[in-house]
């Protein structure tokens, strides 16, 4: 036992664990195996501990064996991934170790690895599936959507539907771009070998493939009716899909907790000497605000959850009336955490965005410290203005001016945002590359998001407009037009470092044109649509709007044909083509650029001194923001400021 | 059975400084402090919420009264949990082995103790989860609390199980090691500390909103 403190310094290859071993060993196929089995033992385990319970008389369905089933299917899961190996070891006394699952290898990818980049590029290609189905959801809402009457679903499958869209979306944008490309990156910029708590690192990815199942499994339970919030007491009275939403957004909201601690810890403690705050590349800063949002958001949103996990498995009333309890607790708890949510959706965003200008005009980021109090001043806000949901609800009258003004004051830093923007592109020297492209309709994609976001937080207005189509088109507005095309300007961007492949440019243009010009094809009308009066989350609309919306749908298959040439380019130019990538193909002065490709296991030889700031371009006699390559202190020691 | 599953790829292993070591944990826990306490404040927030509601009357009926009692052995034992974990971080500051192998174990019996009145409480209340607001609230308080406790028991348990460790099995301390004996502790009972703290404090509110007021 005592040789685990050495095997750190002793190379020693393993030798052959025995054949049972090895299949064990074989780590995702033990997880789902267990994970499997974990949902038969679990709902076994649930149907047997309730028999007799009066709650069970005249009810064809059993929650608590849902909720059992999916315990014990995720238990199973990270068992067999191994999670719980370092912790019971721990539980035994063995000591703490650092000692790390970093390999080289395809197989890697495929287990509990503590490598930051291996966990970045499992986050990418994970999330990007589930966008895709989400996607393909969209495609169906918009087919339905093509003739005013029901068609092709009804009513409840169709409410189903949009739920489903609407929550795989939220569940997995929400680390669209903290999962891949912050936990690939971040280490590397602020010149740290690891992420603080890579096996916490490793499991906050981990969580969120059975996540993105159990809520896909709530279509086999019958669907949910409540759309992405889950309002009470709907959510109360719903099938058993209803338990596959909470335990899956339940799951997101653990993932994003740890996810964000892990962020802060990282950044507070491991930058190399000389990374002062002033020198934190901006994506770092939106990281920041970022984590700190979730981590105290997202426990929120796990203690709701579990109310209405309450409500419909222990009989409790949180949520109804006729017992005590208050739907409106619902929506005020769900919207303490959902407006701060958006915004975890938005910084990183402003994070990428911000990052990206500078390279491509060639400029330093105009108002570096402007940028930085933006976030932060969106942060703080953003933690005071969830009633501007709830406007209509018949909430107290008195409250909604103090909402109505803290949802205005706070497009102030954001209109901070658009300054830096702006004044990095002045009299820049701009290179209309492809991740360039993206970050620009960023832009002017989430000006009208914004814009059209003041109208709502705007108390009159919002009366007219609240539940209509002009809202569903605010949201896209900002999370499509704003979070999607960043993520994919950090696609274009970051991806090529990455993977160390190029991607086809031409057919990259034709993506971005074809998203570009769609998306607001899509989305536009349907500001119209929403004055006019059409609802959310219904299927029949007056037969007045069928031309707007052939035109919407039709758009959006075209939006959605897009998304299939990005695919298409990514599979062509990773498995077909695979024409190298320079180590810095954008000339960037980032730190990860600096890096050879692919990045080695251990990122940099010896901790670097940063020397610079990362957005000096252009600036004369501007060091480089860290000398790599020799040696930076005497005895390399690894102490951060 | 930590280490016979995974490749060991030594070169690549590597250790940061200490004091990279103790600063992780230290914010770490201090973010997970945090988290815990928004968690649990939704509880508080929906205590108040409810009560100054009382839809239909229905916040706390006549029957509604669970036993004093635990309640208050509840609260001993997790102000005596802290107590005896804040005497072994002083045995653990002026490194007195002995005494904070028994504050620490003395800590972690306290606060099963109170896990397991909680779980007496819910075994024995004479109404349901049913009987209104307040029933609602109490139900859902303890049950998260229970689970949140048993999390940050596991962390002392750990503590506790690596101080019996280290002092059954001297690990050289020339190798670097970060379990190199007791000094090494520190960091993480320094910063279990705070969350440990954090925990009590919001069970005792719990107990002064759904017991005392
Ligand atoms: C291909 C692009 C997309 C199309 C065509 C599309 C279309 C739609 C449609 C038609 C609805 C239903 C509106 C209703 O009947 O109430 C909807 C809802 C929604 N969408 Fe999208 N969407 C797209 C992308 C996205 C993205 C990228 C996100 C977020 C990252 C997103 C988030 C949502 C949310 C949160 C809802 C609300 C669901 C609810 O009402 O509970 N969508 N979308
Ligand atoms: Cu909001």
């Amino acid at each position: 036992m005592s040789d685990v403190a050495f095997e750190q310094h002793a190379p020693r290859p393993a030798a052959a664990p025995p054949w049972w071993r090895r299949l064990i060993g074989f780590n995702l196929l033990a997880a789902s195996a267990l994970g499997i089995g974990g949902w038969f033992l679990g709902h076994w385990v649930g149907t047997r501990i309730t028999i007799g319970m009066d709650s069970q008389l005249g009810t064809d369905q059993n929650d608590i064996a849902t909720f059992m089933g999916f315990l014990f299917a995720v238990s199973g899961w990270l068992i067999g991934l191994g999670f719980l190996n370092y912790p019971l070891g721990r539980m035994l006394g063995r000591p703490p170790s650092l000692r790390e699952k970093e390999e080289e290898g395809p197989g890697r990818y495929f287990r509990l690895c503590t490598d930051h980049k291996v966990v970045g590029m499992q986050y990418f290609v994970t999330i990007l599936l589930f966008f895709l189905i989400a996607g393909l959801n969209a495609m169906f809402i918009r087919a339905e959507l093509l003739t005013p009457k029901e068609k092709l679903w009804n009513a409840n499958q169709y409410l189903s539907l949009v739920g489903l869209h609407g929550t795989m979306m939220l569940m997995m944008m929400s680390a669209a771009i903290l999962g891949p490309f912050a936990n690939y990156f971040v280490p590397i910029m602020i010149g740290a070998r690891r992420m603080a708590f890579p096996r916490l690192e490793s499991l906050s990815f981990w969580l969120v493939p059975p996540a993105g199942l159990i809520l896909l499994s709530a279509v086999a339970l019958g669907g949910f009716p409540t759309g992405w919030t889950g309002y009470a007491p709907l959510a109360n009275t719903a099938r058993a899909g209803m338990d596959a939403y909470l335990f899956a957004f339940a799951l997101i909201g653990l993932s994003m907790t740890i996810v964000g601690a892990n962020m802060l810890a990282t950044v507070l403690t491991m930058r190399a000497p000389g990374m002062t705050w002033t020198r934190l590349p901006i994506f770092v800063w939106g990281v920041i605000c970022t984590s700190v949002l979730m981590v105290l958001a997202a426990p929120v949103l796990f203690a709701t959850l579990s109310m209405v996990a309450l409500d419909r498995t222990a009989d409790t009333s949180f949520f109804l009336a006729s017992a005590g309890g208050s739907p409106f607790l619902y929506t005020n708890l769900f919207w303490f955490f959902g407006h701060p949510e958006v915004y975890i959706l938005a910084l990183p965003g402003f994070g990428v965005v911000l990052e990206i200008l500078p390279v491509f005009s060639r400029k330093p980021l105009w108002g570096y410290r402007l940028a930085v109090a933006g976030m932060l001043g969106v942060t703080l806000l953003s933690f005071m203005v969830w009633q501007h949901h709830l406007f209509v609800s018949g909430m107290n009258a008195d409250l909604r001016p103090f909402y109505m003004l803290t949802t205005e004051l706070i497009s102030v830093p954001t209109g901070f945002i658009f300054l830096n923007g702006l004044g990095t592109l002045w009299r820049g020297r701009i290179r209309f590359t492809v991740p360039m492209l993206f970050a620009m309709a960023f832009f002017s994609n989430f000006l009208i998001g914004g814009l059209s976001g003041v109208f709502l937080s705007d108390v009159p207005s919002d009366v007219s407009t609240h539940g209509s189509y002009f809202v569903m088109a605010h949201f896209h507005y900002t999370i499509m037009g704003g979070l999607v095309f960043a993520l994919f300007a950090a696609t274009y961007y970051w991806l090529p470092k990455m993977t160390g492949l190029r991607f086809n440019e031409t057919l990259a243009k034709i993506h971005f044109w074809g998203m570009f010009v769609f998306f607001n094809f899509t989305f536009a009308p349907l500001f119209v649509a929403g004055m006019l009066g059409m609802p959310r989350r219904v299927s029949v609309y007056s037969s007045s709007l069928q031309g707007i919306n052939d035109f919407v749908s039709v758009s959006a298959f075209l939006l959605g044909l897009s998304m299939l040439v990005f695919l298409i380019n990514l599979v062509y130019s990773t498995v077909f083509a695979r024409v190298p990538a320079e180590a810095n193909p954008w000339h960037s002065r980032g730190l990860e650029f600096q890096l050879p490709t692919p990045i080695p296991v251990r990122n940099f030889e010896r901790t670097p001194v940063i020397e610079s700031g990362p957005y000096e371009y252009g600036v004369p006699g501007a060091p480089p923001v860290a000398a790599l390559g020799r040696p930076a202190v005497a005895g390399g020691g690894g102490s951060s400021p | 059975m930590s280490s016979a599953d995974a490749p060991i790829v030594s070169p690549y292993a590597e250790l940061e400084p200490p004091e990279i070591l103790a600063h992780n944990l230290q914010v770490g826990a201090r973010v997970m402090a945090a988290a815990q306490s928004f968690a649990l404040l939704a509880f508080v927030f929906a205590y108040f919420y409810l009560r100054t509601l009382n839809s239909n009357g229905a916040w706390r009926p006549r029957h509604v009264n669970p036993s004093a009692g635990i309640g208050v052995a509840l609260a001993a034992c997790l102000v005596l949990c802290a107590a005896a974990y804040f005497v072994g971080v002083r045995r653990l500051g002026d490194g007195t082995e002995r005494g904070w192998r028994i504050a620490a174990s003395a800590a972690l019996v306290f606060g099963l103790g109170a896990f397991g009145l909680i779980v007496a409480q819910l075994a024995s209340i004479e109404f349901g989860p049913t009987s209104g607001g307040y029933a609602s609230v109490f139900v859902g308080w303890h049950a998260f609390y229970a689970v949140n406790l048993l999390l940050v028991l596991v962390w002392l348990e750990t503590l506790v199980a690596q101080s019996l460790h280290t002092h059954t099995q001297h690990l050289a301390p020339e190798s670097g090691d970060v379990s190199a004996p007791f000094a090494v502790m520190r960091p993480a009972g320094d910063a279990f500390a705070v969350v440990l703290s954090v925990a009590i404090v919001l069970g005792l509110l719990g107990y002064l909103l759904l017991y005392v007021v």
